[in-house]
């Protein structure tokens, strides 16, 4: 249980820890909370995240992940709660060990480097004398930026300085890493590529990574795990799929993705919504006496011009291979239908909305999910 | 945005709609328009009148001008002032930092206090401190005198030479260090500094390899003054018989009459003064990579101190004890003596108005007059705006005397309406101060960033509209802060406004000088204290406000 | 930003330009308006046009003079004070624009430099001072006296310990024990009076017998003379003036007092300060009545009671703490002839008296 000893003398850098210690969880929370001015920024934060898993945070701004990622890396204290890196408490109520001492690395969002050294000095910068220069070479090879070495941070591209700031926070071989909303200073264009580019680093490195956006799209694609969190709490931990598919709460699958609510209407043993029945899973049980809505995506739903439809198209928006039509039912609830771009409807035409039987839906209940759907879901 | 600059238009940064705001507005839009242009050189132009007087009057003797600076043994005078200088700035640096972080970055008690405490020295003028120096550390003076009783202290070290200089300029400028250390401090964003700490670097390493380095900028800037104030400082010096290069020029002037030998030295001084000016710019031009950014709206880390408590506690109070407690207390003594005496009158009010009416005039004008230049400065920055800025420094290293003289000869030939005016006076002030505001103003300006004006102007609005609307808000506490230290240093001027000064008036310095002269210490007591408290009042809301606003 | 909220600012903005400017202007409406005041005590007659004065001479001294001078003329003065030589500068820059009627300086030196710019005064006026306290070409008059002396602290010596002549001082007994100011113009005139009388060679073996014996350097009179009190030093090179007005500031327990040289010599010169009018005066009648009021029984009698200066003037008598002037053995030179400093001063670099 005795690791390497976390600090190395006067010079306060930290030794990486050893392999053999300990647990295969690199990250654990358990009740996190903190409150700033009376108000509760995170609110018993839960999370266990593995060895070598990307774990992404998602939440509209203002939500706690960033303090949250800040008590992880040390830069703020905690007030209730435990957090564990490697196995070892690094933050409770009695205990904080500052973040020159723990195996935590960070990246900013807006990236911090030294702009009074080079590429080579910031990447370097946390690293003992020895052996320095083969492990600057070596994760600049990671990241790509071979041969920018000499360069200052004021000479080189967004992209490119966002990678030197995750060559300097792997360069150490930290037990976690964080990333605070390290792609929204990217254009849209190149967001994309450098995500994927992080990524195949990332996993590469074999890094515990927890990484912050309020981009739900970039969180369902780096993330190994989901976390969806709103207002310091965690609503939904889980595999994006999951997340995506199977949504806790109201406000995950609004958050996640275009998701519109029908009420439903359970006569007998059909599901009867504005838009034709619904299609449950085998075994499904309404409530006894709570209101039951279905969830569907724009994908779910199916229009047809008809001069009896239940629906007016009020807007449409072209998305190259499909129009998504917002289409404003008799009851006066509005719903999304993406169709495929050849059967072109125009605004203001009548249409008969159906939602799709081939696959079961998702059912909701004052705001869940009906069945229940655990909030702390884990890899198959 | 980002911290660190990105280049040009490679890989542009930033959000697209940004971007195509620029693409749209035409590329007239984007130069500065002609009017500042002239502005700025009349500005310039206008500090350069002395200059051109002391060429004028150097170059009439002709030859021997020349002669007579290789008469005075000039290296070796040179080099007295270079090395009181160094020790000087070196002095300066050694304690405006530590204070200036202490009392930003620290949990030092009383940081407000210890903020203003340690910017008031600057309200001192320099022979008041050294004879309020003198009288208190002399080898009889008071302090000896106290010390002899119970502890038989016959001889205190001596306050004379380079030593006794030394110290006592270092304790009158390091203020310049401490602002400038300061203003950079509230700006430097935390990030840079959490990061180091993240990976694995103690706080006092981050401060020596990451904090430190961005501070360099702001303590060469705040180091230029000290110097080029230490290089034209007459009054302490001559107290304190240390003989630097003024002391000769002034020798010139008022014992040998030799304008034109004077004249010919302060060529000489104000070549130094330009050398230092480009050594600055140099190391300034080196750390290009700091571009003001804008630091972010989080909270402030703070440092705990810990049992480096009581050691910062005490360093500040020696600091203060010495730098603003002897000078004051010197002062008071002398003021109760007088009183004690039966001397009335001590007080003058008039004098009072009359030096804060002046030094509020010289700020208002000096700011105005330096916003063409420190916009252009940061604006566009090429060689005519950066040799403008340049050489608005010269100013402040000028002997006042000789930036009097200077506007009298130009004043009595080409502006007899307003010789011996407050305008003229006025007007020298801004030539002696312009720099201070510049290099004020430009910080503050560094911060805005320009896109804004552009958006504003593509929205519909004027240049001038844009300029008032989006960029003078933002940079009104460099405004603020850039003509209350105009305010300070304009009421404690003393040469330039005895030869400029209208006649029958007079201000709080100028009765310093006069009772002084004559040895009429409570007379010249009043005045100082009345001097300093006249500065502190604004000194003070410069350093809270400043605070507030973070 | 909408529209509304932009042109709030930007009157909000302009509004407060336009306040700062407004103050400026009453600032400086206001100084000009005070400025053209005369000074708040008298209340000239609105006869007499204006005098306008540069006095090296500070305002402490000479303001109440000038009160009397404004009260029995009713002409309104004008002062503009500065030092000497800044003055003498200024003077010289204004050239034949210059607004000044009167020069009145400190010492001869700085007459002696602007001598170009004044005009000859009446016999009248330079009658009344004895030969060699003016100019020998009517150029410039003495107005008051100062006897070089030595100023000794007396808790360390006794008259008895002094040397009868300056030369006395090189003697290596004194070491580190004199303080003198090389910089200031009297000690420079007296100097100059040393290479008139003893010539080159001796002044020079002088100086360089009291550089020998490691002066301190002082600024000026003052300092040396408050050395000299505190035991800094324990004799000084002075004029003889300062020292009273130390005892009426500290006290007579001021640890101080003159010792005028019993041999006489040009240590113990004296000097004197003087008033010329300037070719640029407009009203040579008010100027000329200025100088003669400087050389009143009047006024004579305030530079003895008040500054402790000599008055040059027959029938004024000194005040009782000084010596007779006949008895100070001064030596017989004109004053104007220590105008000239400029080779003195050559000769102070030249033994490492100055910088």
């Amino acid at each position: 249980m005795i690791g390497l000893p976390r600090i190395s003398g006067l010079t306060g850098i930290r030794r990486k820890r050893s392999e053999s210690v300990n647990t295969d969880i690199a990250l654990r929370c358990t009740g996190v909370s903190k409150s700033f001015d009376g108000t509760l920024a995170v609110d018993d934060f839960d999370i266990e995240v593995k060895r070598g898993q990307i774990l992404a945070l998602v939440g509209p701004s203002g939500c706690g992940k960033t303090t949250l990622l800040r008590m992880i890396a040390g830069l703020e204290s905690l007030d209730t709660g435990r957090i564990e890196i490697g196995g070892e408490v690094v933050a409770s109520s009695g205990r904080h060990i500052g973040p020159d001492k723990r195996s935590v690395g960070i990246v900013f969002q807006d990236y911090a480097l030294f702009p009074h050294m080079t590429v080579e000095a910031n990447v370097g910068y946390g690293l003992e004398r020895k052996g320095k220069s083969e492990r600057v070479e070596e994760v600049l090879g990671l990241v790509g930026l071979e041969g920018l070495g000499k360069r200052l941070p004021s000479e080189l591209s967004g992209g490119q300085q966002q990678r030197v700031a995750l060559a300097r926070t792997l360069a150490s071989k930290p037990d976690v890493l964080l990333l605070d909303e390290p792609f929204s200073n990217l254009d849209a264009g190149l967001r994309e590529r450098v995500r994927s580019e992080i990524r195949e680093i990332l996993k590469a490195a074999g890094t515990t990574t927890v990484f912050v956006t309020h981009d739900q799209q970039e969180a369902l694609f780096m993330g190994d795990l989901v976390g969806v969190q709103v207002g310091g709490r965690i609503e939904q931990v889980d595999i994006p799929e999951r997340v995506f598919h199977s949504p806790a709460t109201n406000f995950v699958a609004r958050f996640m993705g275009v998701a519109d609510f029908l009420p439903v209407d359970p006569l007998g043993n059909r599901l009867v919504t504005e838009a034709g029945p619904a299609r449950a899973a085998p075994g499904f049980e309404p409530p006894e006496s709570a209101p039951l809505e279905v969830m569907a995506r724009p994908a779910d739903f199916v229009l047809a011009p008809s001069a009896e439809g239940q629906g007016v198209v009020i807007s449409r928006v072209f998305q190259g291979w499909a129009y998504t039509y917002e289409v404003e039912l008799n009851s006066g609830l509005r719903i999304h239908c993406q169709m495929p771009h050849l059967l072109t409807i125009e605004v203001g035409q009548r249409v008969l909305v159906n939602l799709r039987r081939d696959h079961p839906q998702m059912f909701f209940s004052e705001g869940h999910a009906v069945p229940e759907v655990p909030r702390y879901g884990h890899q198959p | 945005m980002n911290g660190t600059r990105v280049t040009g238009e490679q890989t542009p940064v930033g959000s697209g709609s940004i971007r195509k705001l620029r693409k749209l507005t035409p590329p007239w839009l984007r130069r500065e328009p002609l009017s500042l242009w002239l502005a700025a050189i009349t500005v310039a132009g206008a500090a350069a009148l002395p200059v051109l007087y002391l060429v004028v009057r150097a170059a009439e003797s002709g030859e021997s001008a020349v002669d007579s600076i290789f008469d005075f043994d000039t290296v070796a005078i040179l080099w007295r002032s270079i090395q009181l200088i160094v020790l000087v700035t070196l002095g300066s640096v050694l304690i405006g930092v530590p204070l200036g972080w202490l009392t930003v970055r620290t949990d030092l008690p009383y940081r407000r206090a210890w903020a203003v405490a340690s910017v008031l020295p600057l309200a001192i003028p320099s022979y008041v401190g050294a004879l309020a120096f003198i009288s208190a550390f002399g080898p009889k003076g008071l302090l000896q005198g106290w010390l002899e009783g119970p502890f038989g202290v016959e001889r205190l070290p001596d306050l004379y030479g380079l030593t006794g200089a030394s110290v006592v300029l270092i304790l009158l400028s390091y203020p310049y260090v401490f602002l400038t250390v300061r203003a950079t401090l509230w700006r430097l964003e935390p990030e840079m500094e959490e990061a180091s700490w993240s990976l694995g670097r103690s706080p006092w390493q981050t401060f020596r390899r990451v904090t430190l380095p961005l501070l360099y900028p702001a303590i060469g800037a705040g180091a230029l003054l000290v110097a080029l104030y230490t290089l034209s400082d007459f009054g302490a010096v001559a107290l304190l018989q240390y003989d630097t290069f003024t002391r000769v020029i002034f020798n010139e002037y008022n014992s040998a009459f030799n304008r034109a030998a004077a004249a010919a030295l302060s060529l000489v001084l104000l070549a130094v003064a330009v050398s230092l000016i480009l050594i600055e710019a140099s190391a300034r031009r080196r750390a290009r990579y700091y571009s003001g950014a804008n630091a972010a709206r989080r909270r402030r880390r703070i440092v705990r101190l810990g049992h480096w408590r009581l050691p910062a506690f005490l360093f500040s109070s020696l600091v203060t004890l010495l730098a603003l407690g002897i000078p004051v207390f010197v002062l008071v003594y002398w003021l109760t003596r007088g009183v004690n005496a039966g001397e009335s009158g001590l007080f003058d009010w008039r004098a009072v108005y009359t030096s804060v009416q002046y030094s509020v005039a010289a700020a208002v004008a000096t700011v105005i007059a330096a916003i063409p230049i420190s916009v252009l400065s940061v604006r566009r920055p090429g060689l005519l705006s950066t040799g403008l800025e340049r050489f608005s420094y010269v100013g402040f290293a000028m002997p006042g005397i000789a930036v009097g003289l200077g506007l009298v000869f130009f004043g009595i030939r080409y502006a007899t309406g307003i010789y011996q005016t407050v305008y003229l006076l006025v007007f020298a002030y801004v030539v002696l101060f312009l720099p201070v505001a510049v290099g004020l103003i430009r910080s503050s300006l560094l911060q805005v960033n320009p896109r804004m004006e552009e958006a504003a102007m593509s929205l519909g609005r004027s240049r001038i509209n844009a300029f008032l609307t989006v960029t003078v808000p933002v940079i009104r506490p460099g405004l603020a802060a850039a003509a209350i230290m105009v305010f300070l240093l304009t009421m404690k001027e003393l040469p330039a406004t005895l030869i400029l000064g209208p006649i029958e008036s007079r201000t709080l310095a100028t009765s310093i000088w006069t009772a002084a002269e004559e040895a009429f210490f409570a007379r010249a007591a009043a005045p100082s204290l009345l001097l300093v408290i006249a500065s502190a009042a604004p000194m003070t809301f410069l350093v809270l406000r400043e605070r507030s606003r973070n | 930003m909408t529209t509304e909220i932009s042109n709030c600012l930007a009157r909000r903005t302009i509004l407060m330009a336009l306040g700062l400017a407004s103050v400026l202007i009453l600032a400086i409406a206001c100084s000009s308006d005070d400025s053209s005041d005369s000074s708040e005590n008298s209340g000239p007659s609105d006869e007499g046009e204006e005098l306008i004065i540069y006095s090296g001479r500070s305002e402490s001294l000479v303001a109440p003079l000038i009160e009397k001078f404004e009260a029995a003329t009713g002409i309104d003065a004008k002062l503009n004070y500065a030092g000497t030589g800044a003055l003498a500068a200024t003077l010289l820059e204004e050239g034949d624009r210059s607004p000044a009627d009167v020069f009145f300086a400190q010492d001869p030196g700085g007459l002696g430099s602007i001598i170009e710019l004044v005009k000859p005064l009446s016999d009248d006026v330079v009658g009344r001072v004895p030969d060699w306290a003016r100019s020998p070409d009517n150029l410039w008059v003495g107005i008051s006296g100062r006897a070089r002396t030595v100023v000794y602290n007396t808790d360390a010596l006794s008259p008895e310990d002094l040397p009868e002549t300056m030369e006395g001082f090189m003697d290596p007994a004194w070491k580190g024990r004199i303080g003198w100011a090389p910089t200031n113009g009297s000690f420079q005139a007296m100097v100059t009076g040393m290479r008139l009388i003893w010539g080159e060679e001796r002044t020079r073996e002088w100086l360089e017998g009291i550089v020998a014996n490691e002066p301190k350097v002082y600024a000026k009179n003052t300092p040396t003379v408050a050395a000299t009190g505190f035991g800094e030093v324990e004799v000084g090179f002075v004029n003889h003036y300062y020292l009273h007005r130390f005892i009426a500031e500290e006290g007579d327990g001021f640890a101080a007092r003159n010792y005028f040289l019993p041999g006489g010599g040009p240590g113990s010169a004296v000097l004197v300060t003087g008033a010329a009018i300037l070719k640029t005066a407009d009203n040579d009648s008010e100027a000329e009545r200025f100088l003669e009021y400087l050389l009143s029984a009047d006024a004579q009698r305030y530079f003895a009671e008040e500054t402790y200066e000599y008055p040059l003037v027959d029938g004024v008598k000194r005040a009782d703490l000084l010596p007779e002037l006949a008895s100070l053995n001064t030596p017989d030179i004109d004053v104007s002839d220590l105008g000239d400093l400029a080779t003195t001063q050559n000769l102070l670099r030249e033994v490492g008296a100055l910088p």
